[in-house]
């Protein structure tokens, strides 16, 4: 029996009210604790709409992270940030981590990031990272970046695994787009079944890796060899025909599409994961998005969040869903 | 147009406090007066006290605010013209976004939100929902303002078909995916309704506006592609795209290109065979360290490709990083373009500019920037013996 959970992870779009305030402050036009609160209201608003929704877990939505590796490389002590660069095949862009020397994050410097007057905003119960091949692939670095895979799961990853689990954080979820979008080298499977290990063995929280913005399929038998408790598949790069045999992990279903403003309908999200879930019949089954929602306007992926809640329903008619 | 080392401004430059109050509709302090005069004095703009009389009104109706715009496009032309550069514009003074500002004047297209580029750097992103057309042109006002005014040769930048469209959400084309259905089904279908997206913006939105321009005279259109390299698999549609741009017109046409893996360009790009320049970002990528060798110049090491492109285009070698305040000095932008000139085997084809449109930063550090660039050109150009 399919346990069937759903969740949205990484960023979340910020509303008309928080980009104008973050414009005018830019532009020195209102002070900076206005955009902080308004921020804040976002958050509240996000979690109610979860909330709402009937999500298993409130994602914070990354709402105070400017990338999805600033906060980090900024409690890297050593560490800086370097030019922009083209995340994957959008018009968003992040600054490249510039990982310099063998110090790994301080914790303390994260909590801080975290904590209620941080930057960052606080830890919601999906607690996003990026994966760790990731990571290593779009490091500004001189190291070996197949090196690179295990110590940064051992020294940024898992420390702020710990730290976001202290904080209320219920599943990790490290995204890997790399893999799907650029594939990687058989001789980075180690490194990366061991930097996954490293992340979850410790933190007693279920870790999911999750692809996107590529076509999973080949990758496939090795991702559900991985040590993690759901892999993820973003199934508008991948052809469902792919999942064959019986799966003994989790499936998280990338079946919202995070680069497209039509909404998808509840229905056909709930009937795509019936023919996975007859396909793979994985021990649990998480509806979500591909790519994170980050890339839409706030109001559509209000709807396409809705939306996941009321696919998830008709999975799991249980209210606890 | 194969002027050696010409120096040209890429596009936008941040709107001036004034202008942007104004045309929002909000009140304006005694500091924007006083920049608006500081400005004007220094860059030698004629009669802006008129533009101050202007910003002394408690409102302003509909017609003022234009002119308070033409007026920004007035301090903009002096800006780049007093800081020493061949070819000018306005830094785009009268546009809201070079995004927007195209759809705004489109029929096919409704708003859906704002998005996020970086930072706290925002775009506000449309969909296409119906048949593109031109509904006006929409640079016509703007290069008769500045044609009439400009001290110097004008270059109009005008935002390219695919990045107009890879910006866009598509509710038209393709409609939404059934995930149920195979793989290559979908994706066939993703590039038919891509291309078909695509080139309509080209041929039904773009071209019939660069159309207007040139019959007003203008004879310098730059296409801008900042999102050429999104999708790397469709360098070929964005160059298709292009050339039904400017096919059978009578102009320079050159291109620009910013903050990609520019690897991806190629070979895709030679086909783009009316582009005269390409003009493209560099120095975001090089260090600040002075030297032309190889290893000082990480940035410039593409360089070789754009060289080596069949119809031997001019390249605009971007030498001033617009993301920070950094402020070049003048050895290093010589350097780079020795650096740059040696791999060329001249500078025959070598133009000048910053990696593209300064808008993030301020007019003081913008000014600095542009004057060190037009510095460093008279370093290199002495070093050439030039």
């Amino acid at each position: 029996m399919t346990e069937v959970t759903c969740y949205v992870h990484g960023g979340y779009p910020h509303s008309e009210a928080l980009v104008a305030a973050a414009r005018d402050a830019a532009r020195g036009r209102r002070p900076a604790i206005d955009v902080r609160e308004q921020r804040c209201a976002d958050q509240a608003a996000l979690e109610a709409l979860q909330r709402q929704a009937g999500l298993t877990f409130v994602s914070s939505g990354l709402l105070g992270w400017q990338d999805l590796f600033r906060p980090l490389a900024a409690a890297c002590p050593g560490w800086s940030t370097g030019p922009l660069r083209r995340w994957f095949a959008t018009n968003t862009f992040v600054r490249a981590p510039v990982v310099r020397g063998t110090a790994g994050l301080d914790r303390c410097m994260l909590a801080a990031a975290l904590g209620k007057d941080g930057a960052a905003g606080k830890a919601g119960e999906v607690g996003t990272l990026p994966g760790p091949y990731t990571f290593s692939r779009v490091a500004d670095t001189t190291q070996d970046r197949d090196m690179l895979i295990e110590h940064l799961a051992q020294a940024v990853l898992r420390p702020a695994a710990d730290e976001l689990v202290a904080r209320g954080t219920r599943v990790i979820h490290l995204e890997e787009p790399w893999l799907a979008a650029h594939g990687i080298d058989d001789r980075c499977w180690p490194h990366l079944a061991a930097a996954v290990h490293r992340v979850r063995d410790g933190p007693g929280v279920p870790v999911v890796v999750h692809t996107y913005f590529g076509d999973a399929s080949p990758w496939l038998d090795r991702l559900r060899a991985l040590p993690a408790d759901a892999v993820g598949v973003d199934f508008a790069e991948t052809d469902l025909r792919a999942l064959s045999g019986s799966w003994e992990t989790g499936l998280l279903v990338g079946c919202i599409d995070g680069r497209s403003s039509l909404v998808e309908d509840p229905a056909d999200i709930a009937a795509l994961a019936r023919l996975i879930i007859g396909a793979a019949d994985p021990p649990w089954l998480i509806l979500s998005s591909g790519c994170d929602l980050a890339l839409l306007p706030r109001t559509v992926a209000d709807r396409k969040t809705r939306v996941l809640g009321d696919a998830a329903k008709l999975l799991n008619p249980d209210p606890a869903c | 147009m194969l002027t050696p080392l010409l120096t040209h401004e890429v596009g936008s430059l941040a709107k001036p406090a004034w202008r942007v109050k104004a045309a929002a509709g909000r009140p304006l302090d005694d500091a924007d007066t006083r920049e608006a005069r500081a400005w004007g004095q220094r860059l030698g703009v004629t009669g802006y006290e008129h533009l101050l009389d202007l910003l002394r009104q408690p409102s302003f109706a509909p017609p003022e605010r234009q002119e308070i715009r033409d007026w920004s496009s007035r301090y903009g032309l002096r800006f780049f013209e007093s800081a020493g550069l061949d070819v000018v514009y306005d830094g785009e003074q009268q546009r809201s976004e070079m995004y927007a500002w195209a759809i705004a004047h489109a029929a096919g297209f409704e708003r859906r939100g704002s998005v996020r580029s970086f930072d706290d750097k925002y775009y506000t992103k449309s969909a296409v929902t119906g048949p593109i057309a031109l509904r006006e042109p929409y640079h016509d006002q703007e290069f008769r303002l500045l044609r009439a005014a400009a001290r110097r040769p004008v270059k109009v930048p005008v935002t390219g078909p695919y990045t107009l469209a890879v910006w866009s959400f598509d509710e038209r084309y393709l409609g939404s995916a059934n995930l149920a259905a195979p793989l290559a089904d979908r994706r066939r279908q993703r590039a038919g309704a891509r291309r078909q997206f695509v080139l309509d913006v080209a041929r039904n939105l773009v071209r019939p506006n660069i159309e207007a321009l040139l019959r007003l005279g203008a004879t310098w259109i730059q296409i801008d592609e900042p999102g050429g390299s999104t999708e790397p698999d469709e360098i070929a549609l964005m160059a298709e795209a292009y050339n039904a741009c400017v096919d059978g017109l009578e102009a320079t046409f050159s291109t620009h290109l910013c903050f990609s893996d520019y690897r991806l360009f190629f070979p895709g790009i030679a086909e783009m065979t009316g582009c005269t320049q390409f003009a493209v970002g560099f120095a975001n990528d090089d260090s600040r360290e002075l030297g032309t060798t190889h290893d000082a110049r990480p940035g410039y090491q593409i360089i070789r490709a754009f060289r080596d492109l069949p119809a031997r285009p001019a390249l605009g070698l971007g030498v001033l990083d617009i993301h920070s305040d950094f402020v070049e000095p003048p050895e290093l932008v010589r350097d780079r373009i020795l650096y740059a000139t040696r791999i060329f085997g001249g500078p025959e084809r070598l133009q000048i500019m910053p990696d593209c449109g300064l808008r993030t930063r301020s007019w003081e550090i913008a000014h600095r920037k542009l004057a060190n660039m037009a510095a460093g050109v008279h370093l290199a150009r002495t070093a050439l013996g030039l």
